[in-house]
């Protein structure tokens, strides 16, 4: 559910941007006005008074906002902190550290092939995951806009979000055994079907665990995203649609040339969510496999778990972390900058 | 007579097509979607399907619904392993819950209604939060809890959780007081209110859209949290949240599958109730439009 999250900040995140770059924003008289007329009100009192007098004026809104920050600090910003400090020293609970510079992250990439190796799985995952959130969700949601009736459209709205509820772990678990090697059931399926020959211990085997695992989570409608593509997709001006239909646009024609230029915007919400989301999946990965077996289908964010708590190696598992960090963050900068230039 | 012209007049339809078949080939997407949430369905229609099930009952055909049904087995036994974690995780997501909604809104009318120094830099060094990742964090924060002695009690769930989810709250909750015209505060403070009646009697009671919004969240992310709650309560079964006893419990009960699966849906149960109360504003706020980049 940290998807949800993200798309919050996607939106929101654009408003508060706008805002400070004093830009026009959509949504002018809910952000941008009011806040504009208490700044002006209160900029002569900063121009009248001294710091001192500032500091003091300061103090009682720091007391109603010191839990928020006391909290904040103890349990984000300094553990955002450590991990970067402790990401260029030897160390674990309870040891004096060493610094030992970079060779964490030289290590990771020069002779940990566990990690290696899970750098490919996550590209498989991301690849796979970017796929899933961005073109299924348009595709089914072209399926729910061609729907004219609106008590269908509600329910279908409706339908889209259950299965968003249910609890990931619940989801994992269902899985993970539906792929088990001796009641599974989807080798009880195949058996039905007559191709007995195709059933195997699919999370048990090294070269399909990988696979078994990007793939689970079977139709891969991704309700969240596909309404956030539904509602681009209705607030598209309905006379735009009218007079394609008046020219002898077809549907395809339609969706190609003006559907998807039009919600563009929340495709690459979807995309950049994607990203956050996939580039430090983990939690999926240790209730299906574990990461096994023989470690083929390590991940990142696991590998990290398993230095920092199995191997007692919490420098090492640092550097992962900042590693994923810096990863999400140029992927995700990146992203946006090339499909920036796609649009214009 | 009559039944005969009847059958006449239905073959004479018959020629075209019926129009029930007319009217589903032109409304095509409908029986689509229909199959597609079905499908989205079926892992969770099997579980309900399979907490039917004897063992023997399974083996035989782990397919549909066989009888006799065999619920006044399996719950009871699934419900004897799960309602402890269950009570748990509804206090973790309620006192969370709380504790977000309370500081948050808190915060956030301080940000939105008031100017000091200071205060544009702190709310972005507060915003910068949302782009750092859940895993960078995860081993020092653990650290953290475990030097303030917070390991293996219901506090090493609780504070982050509230910690962390003001930062959501904090941001959708500004940006909604912001949107309030300053002049109902203007002439409730004419009439003497204080700020806090001014935050109390005006602010909160208008925000309990978003602040619907924000108690979703923060309860579906602290139910559904599979990694932190099994570091920091570790071995303590009396603490279990739902996610970590499902994952224990799983290996445990091993061949019991039926009972396996109605503790999976007695798991899933709460939130689909919440959703049940809260589905409206829950598809609003991702339909109503703006969500883009």
């Amino acid at each position: 559910m940290g998807l949800l999250k993200s798309w919050l900040v996607g939106r929101f995140g654009g408003v508060a941007a706008g805002q400070q770059a004093g830009q026009t924003e959509e949504r002018p008289s809910a952000a941008g006005q009011p806040q504009a007329g208490v700044l002006a009100g209160q900029r002569s009192d900063r121009a009248r008074h001294g710091l001192r007098w500032r500091v003091r004026h300061a103090l009682p809104y720091y007391a109603v906002l010191l839990p928020t920050l006391l909290g904040l600090l103890v349990f984000d910003y300094y553990p955002a902190f450590l991990a970067v400090y402790h990401s260029f020293f030897e160390w674990d609970i309870g040891l004096p550290a060493t610094w030992v510079g970079i060779d964490n992250f030289v290590r990771m990439f020069t002779q940990d092939r566990t990690f290696l190796r899970s750098l490919r799985n996550v590209g498989i995952i991301t690849v796979w995951i970017m796929f899933q959130a961005t073109v299924i969700p348009l595709v089914v949601a072209e399926l729910i806009f061609a729907v004219k009736s609106m008590r269908w459209k509600y329910w279908f709205r409706i339908g889209m979000i259950l299965p968003a509820i249910i609890p990931g772990i619940v989801v994992f678990l269902l899985w993970r055994f539906i792929y088990d090697g001796s009641v599974g059931l989807l080798n009880a399926f195949l058996t039905a079907i007559g191709l007995e020959s195709w059933t195997r211990v699919w999370l048990g085997d090294p070269r399909i665990a990988i696979w078994a695992l990007t793939f689970s989570g079977f139709p891969w409608v991704n309700g969240v995203n596909t309404l956030i593509t539904l509602a681009g997709l209705q607030n598209i001006n309905g006379e735009i649609l009218e007079s394609s239909e008046l020219d002898g646009a077809s549907r395809l024609q339609r969706i190609w040339r003006l559907d998807i230029p039009l919600v563009f915007g929340q495709i690459k919400l979807n995309l950049v969510r994607a990203i956050i989301a996939s580039i430090q999946i983990f939690e999926v990965v240790f209730v299906m496999t574990e990461g096994g077996p023989i470690k083929s289908t390590m991940v990142p964010g696991l590998w990290l778990y398993y230095n920092a708590f199995n191997y007692h190696r919490m420098g090492y598992a640092s550097a992962i972390g900042v590693f994923i960090f810096v990863t999400i963050l140029l992927l995700t900068l990146a992203s946006m900058r090339i499909f920036r230039e796609e649009r214009a | 007579m009559s039944t005969a012209q009847a059958a006449g007049s239905a073959l004479v339809e018959g020629r075209k097509w019926p129009r029930i078949i007319r009217y589903w080939v032109r409304h095509w997407p409908i029986p689509v979607i229909i199959v597609l949430i079905v499908l989205m369905m079926v892992p969770m229609l099997l579980a309900l399907f399979i907490a039917a099930k004897s063992r023997a009952q399974f083996d035989f055909n782990p397919w549909g619904l066989t009888f006799p049904l065999y619920y006044h087995q399996t719950f009871p036994a699934a419900w004897r392993v799960v309602s402890q974690s269950i009570l748990n995780s509804v206090i973790v997501s309620t006192v969370s819950c709380i504790g977000v909604l309370f500081f948050g809104s808190l915060s956030a009318y301080v940000f939105a209604r008031f100017d000091f120094l200071g205060k544009d830099t702190v709310f972005v060094i507060i915003l910068s939060l949302l782009m750092i990742p859940a895993i960078l964090t995860l081993v020092p924060r653990f650290v953290v809890v475990h030097k303030l002695g917070l390991f293996q009690t219901m506090w090493a769930l609780l504070l982050p959780y509230i910690a962390a989810g003001q930062v959501m709250a904090v941001f959708l909750m500004r940006t909604f007081f912001v949107s309030i015209p300053s002049e109902y505060f203007e002439s409730a403070r004419i009439d003497g209110a204080s700020e806090f009646r001014c935050f109390w009697n005006i602010a909160l009671p208008l925000s309990k859209h978003i602040a619907g919004v924000v108690a979703i969240l923060q309860v579906l992310g602290t139910w559904n949290d599979i990694f932190w709650p099994y570091l920091t309560i570790g071995t303590k079964k009396e603490l279990f949240t739902i996610p970590v006893a499902l994952l224990i419990f799983n290996d445990q009960l091993g061949q019991q599958i039926g009972t396996q699966m109605a503790g999976y849906i007695i798991a899933s149960l709460p939130l689909v109730l919440l959703f049940a109360f809260t589905s409206r504003l829950f598809v609003e706020g991702l339909t109503a439009g703006g969500l883009k980049l």
